[in-house]
């Protein structure tokens, strides 16, 4: 079986993690694009579509969390992981009522985002069979 | 985030100053107005007494006078009444000696000179202008002439009516009354004045036997009290009023010594949760800052490590992706302060949570060696609390003795109740904690463990926890172990399952780490 690629859109305000992560994804067959702002991300999916949103939680300006609910408005078939180098109970709280579809604590590890990435391609293989039924 | 407790103001200060001695003791404060008083009578009597004996009537002079002219008229009468001569010469030169007596001597009946102390005795026109009014008047006259002094002309008869026979002349000098009478009032008031005295001083001793002891023990307790001694009690026991207020003195000291050691233990207790709110907050800021690098490091290592063949650059990736996962450990459990608060309470098994502990613990007691008997006796077991904090204490407490027992040992575990509360009792066959060590084994980032083996925050996030839960801690150690005691309040409420803070992602503390 051919791992699809997912199209993923990568937004960070560490430039090092960025690519780093970038890079790794990419190394796995995925296509990344990778932006340091919510706002630019937000630009950048006006243009193009994405499977998956990975985004950072503390940014300055806009945060993780208002981007997942602009995303949640305008994009309701991207999905969207949260990461964070801290969670609090009260954001974390936030993000699943806004409907995350995961949340990374920072450190993570390879294992689990490749593990999440195949969860966000088998949502999206599952999705596409269902339409297909329907 | 929890809001940062009240900043802690040191302990107000009562005392305005040291309790300075008196300027003037109260004996003295009593004894000065008597001896005051005293003097002034004494000399206000005495400057009465000596005006009185100024104003003594001229009289009672002239009658001394009198009497002595008489006194010495008697002894004559005889000798002139005989013509002896001989006789009243030898007693007038007895007589001449005396220092009263001046210008002695008898003359005629007519004035005509006769005998003298010291021959015939020729009367002055003075004595003979006197001796004229004796012979008119009733045989006697007299006259000052001097202070104190009187010529004196007396004349001598046989009998009041009797023809007069002679007549003395004699220049007098009469003691000065005012000194008899001074000194008579002087001894009396000496004698007053000095009773007085005397009674003054006695006034002193039982004044001071009576009040300024007993107010000095009390001052003295009082000043020891100030300077923070508050086993200091003030003895009192005369069964007067000073011993009802040292009595309440005792009774308000032991309620101060009672604030004073609550506020203490009020205001440990305070820094201690400051201190852990503290490492909370800035936890949470640093979290942030050293997670982002830490990700990118270990992220970079493993991409690293998908295409390495090298078996030594291998081990050194797998050496950097691990102590990665360490930093990220210990960040998370620095967080697990901050974080302790916010998750909700929910009623939950207390031997359940021991068992969860224990089996957190079994694959590390397993290595070291140790057994660890958890023995659960409780028949009600409900907590009402946050079950993965109570959790991650148990673990830390279990984990400090597992790791204390490093050659092999035994842990019991004994869960019972004890006055409507769980007793949770933790005994080791460790080395035992010492006396110095016991008392700071529960303070923030105390650790007797080497560098890098952990941060000593374990025990201190047990008793923040157990603080949380209305619960305590405490620990005793000896020779053969430690030992452990967490202590919490047992709920009513049925177990409910688990509830949605726990459901929540669990990113704090892992039940395996060391702190």
């Amino acid at each position: 079986m051919v791992k699809p690629g997912l199209r993923v859109l990568l937004v960070d305000d560490d430039k090092s993690l960025l690519d780093i992560l970038a890079t790794l994804l990419e190394l796995d067959g995925h296509t990344v694009v990778k932006v340091s702002a919510a706002h630019q991300g937000l630009l950048r999916m006006r243009e193009e579509t994405f499977d998956l949103t990975l985004v950072d939680l503390k940014m300055p300006r806009t945060t993780g969390l208002d981007m997942l609910r602009a995303i949640r408005e305008e994009y309701p078939d991207t999905k969207v992981v949260i990461m964070t180098a801290y969670a609090s109970v009260n954001s974390t709280v936030e993000a699943m009522r806004l409907g995350v579809f995961d949340y990374l604590p920072k450190p993570f590890k390879l294992a689990d985002l490749r593990r999440m990435l195949e969860r966000v391609g088998e949502e999206i293989q599952a999705g596409a069979a269902g339409e297909g039924a329907a | 985030m929890a809001p940062p407790p009240p900043s802690l103001s040191p302990a107000p200060s009562i005392s305005s100053g040291r309790l300075r001695p008196p300027r003037l003791s109260i004996q003295w404060k009593i004894l000065i107005p008597v001896v005051g008083i005293v003097l002034t009578a004494f000399l206000g009597y005495a400057v009465v007494g000596l005006r009185t004996a100024e104003r003594i009537p001229l009289e009672r002079n002239y009658r001394s006078a009198g009497l002595l002219a008489a006194a010495l008229e008697r002894p004559l009468r005889a000798a002139v009444l005989h013509h002896d001569e001989a006789a009243l010469h030898a007693r007038l030169a007895e007589w001449a000696d005396l220092p009263q007596l001046k210008t002695l001597g008898v003359v005629r009946p007519t004035g005509a000179p006769w005998v003298g102390a010291h021959g015939p005795l020729k009367p002055d026109a003075d004595f003979m202008e006197l001796l004229k009014r004796a012979q008119e008047g009733p045989g006697t006259a007299a006259r000052a002439e001097g202070p104190w002094r009187y010529r004196v002309v007396k004349a001598i008869r046989a009998a009041p009516n009797a023809p007069v026979a002679g007549y003395l002349l004699a220049d007098v000098s009469v003691a000065d009354p005012r000194q008899s009478i001074t000194s008579e009032r002087a001894q009396w008031l000496l004698v007053s004045g000095g009773t007085l005295l005397l009674l003054a001083f006695a006034l002193v001793v039982v004044v001071h036997v009576l009040v300024s002891r007993p107010l000095e023990a009390l001052t003295t307790a009082m000043s020891r009290v100030e300077a923070g001694d508050y086993a200091a009690r003030a003895d009192i026991t005369s069964g007067d009023e000073l011993e009802r207020l040292s009595r309440s003195f005792n009774r308000m000291v032991e309620e101060v010594a009672h604030a004073n050691a609550e506020v203490t233990r009020a205001n440990e207790q305070l820094l201690r949760t400051e201190k852990l709110a503290s490492i909370g907050l800035l936890a949470a800021g640093v979290a942030h800052e050293i997670n982002n690098p830490v990700a990118t490091i270990s992220m970079s290592a493993e991409g690293l490590m998908e295409t390495e063949t090298s078996p030594e650059r291998r081990r050194f990736l797998h050496a950097i992706i691990e102590e990665s996962e360490r930093i990220g450990r210990i960040v998370k459990n620095l967080l697990g302060f901050e974080r302790g608060g916010h998750n909700a309470y929910a009623v939950c098994s207390l031997t359940e949570v021991l068992r969860h502990a224990e089996d957190d613990v079994r694959r590390d007691a397993n290595q070291a060696g140790v057994i660890v008997a958890l023995d659960t006796r409780l028949r009600r077991d409900r907590v009402l609390g946050q079950a993965d904090q109570l959790r991650q204490a148990f673990v830390n407490i279990m984990d400090n003795a597992i790791r204390a027992m490093e050659g092999g040992g035994r842990l019991d575990i004994l869960a019972e109740e004890r006055d409507g509360r769980a007793f949770v009792i933790f005994r080791d066959t460790g080395p035992g904690i010492s006396r110095e060590h016991q008392a700071r084994v529960f303070d923030p980032f105390f650790t007797t463990r080497e560098v890098g083996e952990g941060f000593g925050l374990g025990l201190a996030a047990c008793y923040e926890i157990m603080k949380r839960h209305g619960g305590d801690i405490s620990c005793e150690s000896d020779s053969e172990g430690a030992t452990f005691t967490v202590e919490l309040p047992l709920s009513e409420g049925a177990a409910t399952p688990p509830s949605l803070a726990e459901a929540t992602p669990n990113v704090s503390a892992g039940p395996t780490s060391s702190l």
